[in-house]
């Protein structure tokens, strides 16, 4: 087994207990989430990449299930989603598209990576920063937001940008 | 660029999650929907800077020296990426029309490392003589993580000259050591004079005199043999002029007349410089001489003569009947016109039109362009020296040229050969001749007999040249007269 491979495993592991660490699992989550990441390994020594993405999706609804956070206004629930899923899903999901490759191509680029940490990095804070402007906008606006408001206010950011970063085509 | 199927169904999942989010009112879910669109973009912006930075340098070479048609020619093709970036591809070099993989592949499909080559190894098959434009290489790139690819082409533009089929070349060599052009007995009718000799004095027979110096009538008459004495004697110079016009490119069904006429240039220069006569061979359009190579006896003269007629151009598809309608020939002044029923006619008869005005406007010394320009350089830069000049034509754009260098060709006291390549019968119909049709054709004919009589007044031979029409027969019929 290569560097590279060793590495991405590492991540794999760390990604995993970083969930455990940070989610209130039962039982019955915790053998959904052994499960995913088994059928994950196994697609990882395979070569499979297609397997690869099927246990990541039984991790991933395993790991939201047990993840238990009200609001994205707070810094506590806050942190605690960025370290303990969003940072570990977003590695896992790059070691389950890694699953048929062999190597690091040698060729780093800043941008992407600077790109989609700000993406998720502004997804996460769109909730805060819209009631920031609200706040300043309409100061004598007595506004209460509630779970759902927050869904829609991250998805519709989430939306928006994705659709402007990805507009540009390759010339 | 396009999503792979991975790709969707990242994005599936991330609408789905998002859904689920709106569903059961739960955060967390909706927050898995930024985090796949988040390695979206990731890997879509980390693919296309490595679309941008791939720079592929492609190096086409071919192991065979003269490619001939029919014939497998090995090709090799090197692709460099000059890019700091791998490239993860499939590689298809596209192959041009009328050609197809012998062996090997013409595809490849892998990792190219930066700053590397790779080398694709194949063997085509070209059908036809014809110049080859390879368009390039069509590029697949695939991203890390099997999520996009993108579809571009690295143009190349190498062009490979095939020549006529080897089967001619064989022919060649075949029948070069059998037919000449020569007579070597007593002939009355001969057509092709190919010794320049100028008569002196008579001397006593002396054993070892070549019997065709031997004067026969005195034999008769003083019952002694006299030899004839010649002060100057050298073979004549023969050049072949391969009509490259339009019409003679166009391609109808069957053998183009072009390529027939490549074929009987390359045949008829093998037998004449096995003969030992000096030979050159000219490619003329209607304007211009496209290349030319001077008589001569060199020792790679043939060599040279192959290499040369790679230049032929091209056939194009298409009917030459539909576009020239030869059967008002008689009344037209110019000799030709077209029907006007097609697009295509109206185009040719545009061309032929702008190329006789140019012939006006060029040349004083005769009513054609081109061809009877070449010649007449070539006669008077001769200065005494006779020429043999053979003239390989359909005798569309360039009757008026060929006509008028017959003329030249009388008062210069050289010696001109005609094969036309007859039109009608290089065109094979699979209906069944129409009334029209065969007046059109009679016409033709009428009008060819009319150019015959006058280029044999003219003190030029004359052979019709047909499909079916192979060197050796030529050459026989220019020997025994019957040209």
């Amino acid at each position: 087994m290569n560097r590279f491979r060793m590495r991405m495993l590492l991540m794999f592991s760390t990604s995993i207990i970083a969930i455990l660490v940070f989610s209130r699992m039962s039982s019955y989550s915790l053998f959904v989430l052994a499960f995913g990441a088994l059928i994950m390994l196994i697609a990882f020594a395979s070569y499979y990449r297609p397997a690869g993405l099927f246990g990541l999706f039984i991790v991933a609804i395993s790991a939201t299930m047990s993840m238990q956070i009200d609001t994205l206004i707070e810094t506590g629930p806050m942190i605690a989603v960025a370290v303990g899923m969003l940072i570990p899903m977003t590695l896992l999901t790059l070691f389950a598209l890694s699953s048929e490759s062999d190597g690091e191509n040698g060729y780093f680029q800043r941008r992407p990576v600077f790109l989609g940490a700000a993406y998720i990095g502004c997804c996460l804070l769109s909730v805060a920063v819209v009631i920031a402007i609200t706040g300043l906008v309409f100061p004598h606006m007595s506004l209460r937001f509630y779970g759902l408001m927050e869904i829609s206010i991250l998805l519709m950011v989430s939306a928006v940008l994705a659709i402007a970063l990805t507009s540009r085509d390759p010339e | 660029m396009q999503t792979q199927a991975s790709g969707i169904v990242l994005f599936v999942s991330a609408a789905v999650f998002a859904l689920a989010g709106i569903l059961f009112p739960s955060l967390p879910f909706a927050l898995m929907c930024p985090v796949l669109l988040g390695v979206l973009i990731y890997a879509r912006s980390k693919f296309m800077g490595e679309v941008q930075e791939t720079e592929l340098i492609v190096n086409r070479s071919t192991h065979d020296e003269v490619p001939f048609a029919g014939q497998p020619i090995a090709l090799s093709v090197e692709i460099l990426n000059a890019g700091p970036a791998p490239i993860r591809c499939v590689l298809e070099d596209v192959i041009p029309e009328d050609c197809e993989v012998a062996a090997g592949s013409n595809r490849y499909s892998g990792l190219i490392p930066a700053r590397s080559q790779t080398t694709i190894s194949y063997t085509l098959v070209p059908h036809k003589r014809k110049v080859y434009t390879f368009e390039g290489l069509r590029l697949e790139m695939r991203d890390e993580y099997g999520l996009f690819s993108h579809t571009s082409s690295v143009e190349d533009g190498t062009k490979i000259a095939v020549h006529t089929s080897k089967r001619s070349l064989q022919a060649a060599r075949r029948i070069a050591g059998r037919e000449h052009l020569e007579h070597s007995g007593k002939s009355r009718h001969l057509a092709a004079v190919m010794h320049d000799l100028e008569f002196d004095r008579l001397r006593d027979y002396l054993p070892g005199d070549r019997p065709r110096d031997i004067d026969w009538k005195l034999l008769s008459r003083l019952d002694k043999l006299f030899t004839k004495v010649y002060t100057k004697e050298g073979a004549i110079q023969t050049m072949i002029f391969v009509d490259c016009s339009r019409s003679m490119r166009t391609a109808g069904s069957g053998i183009t007349k072009l390529d027939h006429s490549v074929d009987l240039c390359l045949q008829l220069s093998r037998v004449l410089l096995s003969s030992h006569h000096a030979a050159g061979v000219a490619l003329i359009d209607e304007v211009t001489v496209i290349d030319q190579l001077r008589p001569s006896l060199i020792r790679h003269q043939f060599e040279r003569i192959i290499q040369m007629l790679r230049n032929a151009p091209s056939t194009v598809p298409g009917n030459v009947h539909e576009s020239i309608d030869t059967q008002p020939m008689a009344d037209a002044p110019d000799g030709l016109t077209a029907n006007g029923n097609t697009e295509e006619a109206a185009q040719m008869e545009k061309f032929l039109s702008a190329v006789r005005d140019i012939g006006v406007r060029t040349s004083k010394r005769s009513k054609g362009v081109g061809l009877d320009e070449v010649i007449w350089k070539l006669l008077t830069g001769a200065k005494d020296q006779k020429q043999m000049i053979i003239v390989i034509s359909d005798l569309i754009s360039s009757r008026d040229a060929v006509l008028a260098s017959a003329k030249l060709c009388q008062k210069k006291g050289s010696q001109m050969l005609v094969l036309h390549i007859y039109d009608d019968w290089y065109e094979r119909s699979e209906t069944p001749l129409e009334v029209g049709e065969a007046e059109r054709m009679y016409g033709n004919l009428l009008n060819y007999l009319d150019v015959e009589v006058k280029l044999r007044k003219m003190g030029a031979s004359y052979v019709k040249v047909g499909p079916a029409d192979a060197t050796a027969s030529i050459v026989r019929t220019i020997r025994w007269g019957k040209a």
